[in-house]
């Protein structure tokens, strides 16, 4: 069954996407039943997994855009969520989980269709022309949103690691801060 | 200090000619701010690629299962009642004008009663006209099948009939179903 054969990609899409499981699933479920619906619109020259990752990468892009609706802008509560870490390990000590969660939050700085660029590179390994398609852009366009979220990102882990070194700095050494 | 093309080299991914590479390597030895840059690039971009897929929770296509289910449920009844709703209002609209005209007719029994005995002769002036029409045909059509002619006409009938109360069915009841 299709559901079975690509539950894990469209999940982890959506999850990567949204950054909360409960909602992740959702999305997933939704973007089966969408695929499921639109089934005589898909053009059989088209690899059906790019075809699926675009319906779910559409609905986590409307999801996100309603949800910045709502509620207050993400980017805005990144650099005090991340500084206000109560118990940070040293940094060689940083393990995968804490990477991926750190992860997580970077993605979510970004604008959804740079989020959805990112994760369609780097988890899925996909092309710029098929993000392209995916993401109904352009491929200069897809290009240059990859180009503006990886500087961004870089810039936002670079704080990021400058922060936590910084604040692991060990007690008989003179604070900066 | 100018950081193109350096920085656009850093994240484009793409092969650099040996000049450019060494031109990069030249500027970052000299700028503090793409050095930076580029070093958590380096180690983002490596956290990125061994980024494994994350899985469901177990059951997610059972749980799909019932979704679809109680999509497909909620499309048919959102289906049959605007089926329905649209059949109703057609017929409320129809018998409004028809209790307009009537009640028209009524402030008038003279009006009325011309305009009764004027339907009835029209209406039989059709039925002469229709029966003169299929006169003619039959005669042009072959003996046997002038002869069957009332059991077509009546198979031609129920059969469109059907069709009607089964369109009707499948729109109100069966339309979601693939």
């Amino acid at each position: 069954m299709l559901v079975e054969a690509y539950q894990i990609p469209v999940f982890n899409l959506c999850l990567r996407m949204l950054g909360e499981p409960g909602e992740a699933e959702d999305a997933a479920q939704e973007s089966f039943l969408r695929a499921y619906r639109g089934l005589a619109r898909y053009d059989s020259e088209r690899p059906f997994g790019t075809w699926l990752l675009s319906i779910a990468s559409h609905y986590c892009i409307d999801q996100l855009r309603k949800r910045r609706l709502q509620f207050i802008s993400v980017e805005e509560e990144m650099p005090a969520q991340m500084a206000a870490d109560p118990h940070p390990g040293p940094e060689e000590a940083l393990s995968l989980a804490q990477r991926e969660e750190a992860l997580s939050h970077l993605l979510a700085a970004l604008a959804p269709q740079d989020r959805a660029a990112i994760v369609l590179r780097y988890w899925y390994d996909l092309s710029y022309a098929e993000i392209a398609a995916a993401l109904s852009l352009s491929v200069p366009a897809a290009k240059s949103r990859l180009h503006r979220a990886r500087r961004l990102l870089a810039e936002r882990w670079g704080e990021r690691q400058g922060d936590r070194t910084m604040m692991w700095r060990p007690t008989n050494e003179p604070s900066t801060i | 200090m100018s950081h193109q093309p350096f920085e656009s080299w850093l994240f484009e991914e793409q092969a650099l000619e040996e000049s450019e590479g060494e031109a990069l390597r030249q500027h970052l030895f000299e700028c503090e701010a793409c050095r930076s840059l580029s070093e958590a690039w380096d180690d983002l971009g490596g956290l990125l690629r061994a980024s494994g897929l994350a899985a469901p929770t177990v059951g997610f296509s059972g749980r799909w299962r019932a979704r679809l289910a109680q999509d497909r449920e909620r499309r048919r009844r959102r289906q049959a009642w605007w089926v329905l709703g649209l059949t109703a209002g057609s017929g409320l609209a129809a018998s409004l004008a028809l209790a307009l005209q009537t009640a028209a007719l009524l402030r008038s029994p003279a009006l009325l009663a011309v305009r009764f005995v004027e339907g009835v002769s029209a209406f039989a002036a059709d039925v002469f006209l229709l029966r003169e029409a299929i006169a003619s045909v039959a005669e042009s059509l072959p003996s046997f099948l002038t002869s069957s002619w009332p059991l077509v006409s009546l198979g031609v009938l129920v059969l469109l009939g059907g069709v009607w109360a089964f369109s009707i069915y499948r729109y109100a009841f069966q339309g979601v179903r693939r």
